[in-house]
């Protein structure tokens, strides 16, 4: 598999003496849907914002398509790696959302003819294109949201990084997020989200990794990792109710298989009670 | 931006400095700056910084101090080259005007490094206290505080929002100066915003916790003042009266006479 982004030996210390990094080794791979999960405070936006250059490493070294961050600017960057921020409010500025999504392409200089056709599409694919002449501010918390999706990938980054995403939002949303994240999957993207909310990683990634205090604790598929209660208590964070039932039961054959979907749980429960759904 | 936050994010550190009363803090820097506009001697400025690098080493987390100075470096250059041209104007090449603009920026880097001092080792709530202490109405006391109290968070959102924007390809250091000028918009617009949103939400909450019910308050750890602080405050006064005496030959609260 292609390695879009090798992070080696990074460290990072805030100015003010905090230190949020120490020694993270990390490869992403092309296309793979990738969760980095931890508590608050565990270094998990100090190390995206190593992705696109807004930081560089002080120790280590962080490449991005071969390119070495240190050697490159934010804007060619961010042309590779999309970040979506956690605060829509954080990059609202313009007048209209259709603006608003225009910015990014106008400041990597694109054609107005290209730049009508990728806002015209992302903003169909978000069901936004009703809202273009309407006020960022006037928009939903959830419409606010896919519009900061939007502005990002309306300039066809090949990485998307979102941070926090699901912060603030309800069960719809969280779904709707979901698709949005297989959508960009089947573009061949790749993905990685940012979160302590450990219940909306247990479907749609392909690999989890889990920092807590600068440091990466572990790293696995979903299945190996959210079944790991000692490595998740490590991280101050808990089993999700999904595998906690399976925990309980401490039945070998649901353990052995470790369903992480209500579907996967429930025909294994019935497969053991030999009833046929 | 980074710097800014620093000076006036309060971290709780159990140091010297951090644990002396704000009054007693207040009152020293009110004895360190009145000689800084008595007199104009370089001599004294160096025996003042190098008290106040005295206490940055001894009492305080001098990294951090170090760091939220830094931030003013450029602007200080920035300020030296003005005041250059206005003291030196109409011959550039004048070492008395070089002389004198340096005499007025190391004045005014010895104010902002006091001021970083007190406001990075001074616990923002204790200060409320000390001025409701010191007679000044709670609410307005309180609004002193609270404008002081959100400079480093609307520092962080301007640095969340800097990084947003250039996620996005905006290069501010691209473009002459209307270009640059106008390339300000995408940071200070949601800043602004973020800004105006916050004070609707901090009102509320003041309101909802009946803020301003009654003219009288209690305070949950009161400030009082203990041995150390009038340690601190004698041993300022003192430095401070025979570095004075020393170099000026006179007393710098007395000079006005």
């Amino acid at each position: 598999m292609e390695t879009v982004i090798e992070v080696r030996s990074l460290f990072y210390t805030y100015p003010g003496g905090i230190v949020a990094l120490k020694n993270i080794n990390l490869d992403v791979y092309r296309g793979e849907k990738l969760a980095i999960l931890g508590s608050n405070g565990a270094g998990k936006s100090t190390l995206i914002k190593h992705f696109n250059g807004l930081l560089k490493p002080q120790k280590g070294c962080v490449k991005v398509f071969g390119i070495d961050t240190r050697k490159a600017s934010v804007a060619e960057l961010s042309k590779k790696v999309g970040i979506v921020f956690q605060n829509p409010y954080h990059q609202f500025f313009s007048e209209k959302v259709w603006d608003e999504v225009a910015f990014a392409l106008k400041n990597f200089g694109y054609s107005e003819e290209t730049i009508r056709y990728r806002v015209t599409k992302v903003l169909r694919l978000f069901d936004l294109y009703d809202y273009a002449d309407k006020s960022p501010f006037e928009l939903s918390s959830g419409e606010m949201r896919r519009l900061a999706i939007a502005s990002v990938l309306a300039y066809d980054p090949e990485v998307v990084v979102l941070d926090e995403p699901t912060v603030g939002q309800d069960r719809i949303q969280k779904e709707k997020l979901r698709e949005y994240i297989k959508l960009l999957s089947l573009q061949n993207k790749t993905v990685i989200l940012v979160t302590h909310d450990i219940e909306f990683v247990t479907e749609g990634f392909d690999r989890i990794v889990v920092m807590s205090n600068g440091t990466i604790l572990g790293e696995g598929s979903p299945k190996e990792v959210l079944y790991d209660e000692e490595l998740l208590e490590k991280a101050n964070l808990m089993l999700p109710q999904i595998s906690k039932i399976p925990m309980r039961t401490n039945n070998s054959i649901i353990l052995e298989k470790r369903p992480l979907t209500d579907d996967e749980l429930l025909s294994l429960i019935l497969g053991i009670l030999g009833v046929r759904k | 931006m980074e710097s800014l936050y620093e000076m006036f994010i309060f971290r709780k550190e159990d140091r010297f400095l951090n644990n002396i009363d704000p009054r007693v803090k207040f009152l020293t820097l009110i004895i360190l700056m009145t000689p800084v506009f008595l007199t104009l001697n370089p001599l004294f400025y160096i025996a003042l910084f190098m008290f106040l690098l005295f206490q940055t080493f001894m009492f305080a987390n001098s990294r951090r101090i170090f760091f939220s100075l830094k931030g003013i470096v450029k602007l200080l250059a920035m300020f030296f080259i003005v005041i250059y041209i206005f003291n030196a104007y109409p011959n550039f090449l004048n070492l008395e005007a070089a002389y004198l603009s340096f005499i007025s920026i190391f004045r005014f880097f010895l104010l902002v490094y006091m001021f970083t001092l007190f406001f990075t080792t001074t616990y923002i709530d204790d200060l409320a206290q000390a001025l409701y202490k010191l007679k000044i109405p709670y609410p307005i006391a309180y609004a002193l505080v609270l404008s002081v109290r959100f400079v480093p968070t609307v520092a962080k959102d301007i640095i969340h929002i800097y990084d947003a924007q250039r996620s996005r390809g905006l290069e501010l250091d691209r473009g002459g100066f209307f270009e640059r000028l106008r390339k300000m918009l995408p940071i200070l617009i949601p800043a602004f915003v973020i800004s105006i949103l916050r004070v609707n939400f901090v009102a509320e909450a003041l309101e909802t916790r009946a803020f301003g019910f009654s003219p009288k308050r209690t305070f949950m750890t009161e400030l009082k003042l203990r041995k150390h602080d009038i340690v601190y405050i004698f041993l300022t006064f003192t430095y401070i009266l025979v570095t004075h005496n020393l170099i000026e030959g006179k007393i710098p609260f007395l000079t006005w006479m």
